[in-house]
């Protein structure tokens, strides 16, 4: 097996003007990663370019990210929307990080139970699947 | 809720973290503030099974804790409602 040259570290191969818009991403945005739409020039909570979009239908819409439209309206625009991961192409396909977990910031019991995790910083929401097609009203496990 | 009910929520919670201790003690088998919680919520737990098994009858086959056998006198799994 040929293993490259390149030492360079993930954060090192992201190109410097995207991960310059992924840190300065303020929450003006619509939620999509490109979008810098601020809110006052918006009409609804999606701005002017994503609006159309979302289908009706779409079964969560105040998930900005993550559309999980019917699978029987194959035309969703957000659906083959390629916006979401923009020159990201030629990156090698499984490149996972976790930082360490430490042992912090405990829910008490009872609370634990009801939120699914002792772990107040894995208590996260969940927006379902990130859709990469259309084929995709299923919600991940 | 009645007492029986109670001690079952009471139960689950303390399962519940334990069960989420023992989770992340099998990656951070060294850690003293981890493996302190989850003896904590052990005992609790253990605690409150064996209250609960002594009022009203065994949770597990192992939990039979009396001269007669009680297992047989619960409700059967398909005996719950889920009220």
């Amino acid at each position: 097996m040929e293993y490259s040259n390149d030492n360079r570290t993930p954060l090192d191969r992201i190109d410097r003007d995207f991960l310059a818009e992924l840190l300065e991403d303020n929450g003006e945005g619509c939620g999509h990663r490109s979008c810098h739409e601020s809110r006052s020039n918006r009409k609804s909570e999606y701005c002017e370019r994503c609006t159309p979009k979302v289908k009706d239908n779409c079964s969560m819409r105040e998930a900005l990210l993550d559309c999980t439209c019917n699978r029987q309206e194959p035309s969703c625009d957000l659906c083959r929307d390629t916006d979401r991961s923009p020159k990201l192409e030629g990156f090698p396909l499984a490149m996972v990080y976790s930082p360490f977990q430490e042992w912090e910031h405990i829910y008490e019991a009872e609370e634990a139970l009801k939120r699914g995790t002792i772990f107040k910083k894995l208590d996260l929401p969940f927006y379902g699947p990130t859709c990469t097609s259309c084929n995709c009203n299923k919600h991940g496990h | 809720m009645n007492e029986q009910r109670k001690l079952m929520r009471q139960i689950q919670v303390f399962s519940f973290a334990v069960y989420e201790a023992a989770l992340y003690l099998d990656g951070h088998p060294c850690d003293k503030r981890a493996i302190e919680y989850y003896n904590k919520h052990r005992n609790k737990l253990a605690e409150l099974t064996e209250k609960y098994e002594k009022h009203f009858g065994p949770l597990t086959i192992t939990g039979n804790c009396s001269h007669e056998w009680k297992w047989v006198d619960g409700a059967w799994p398909w005996e719950y409602t889920c009220d």
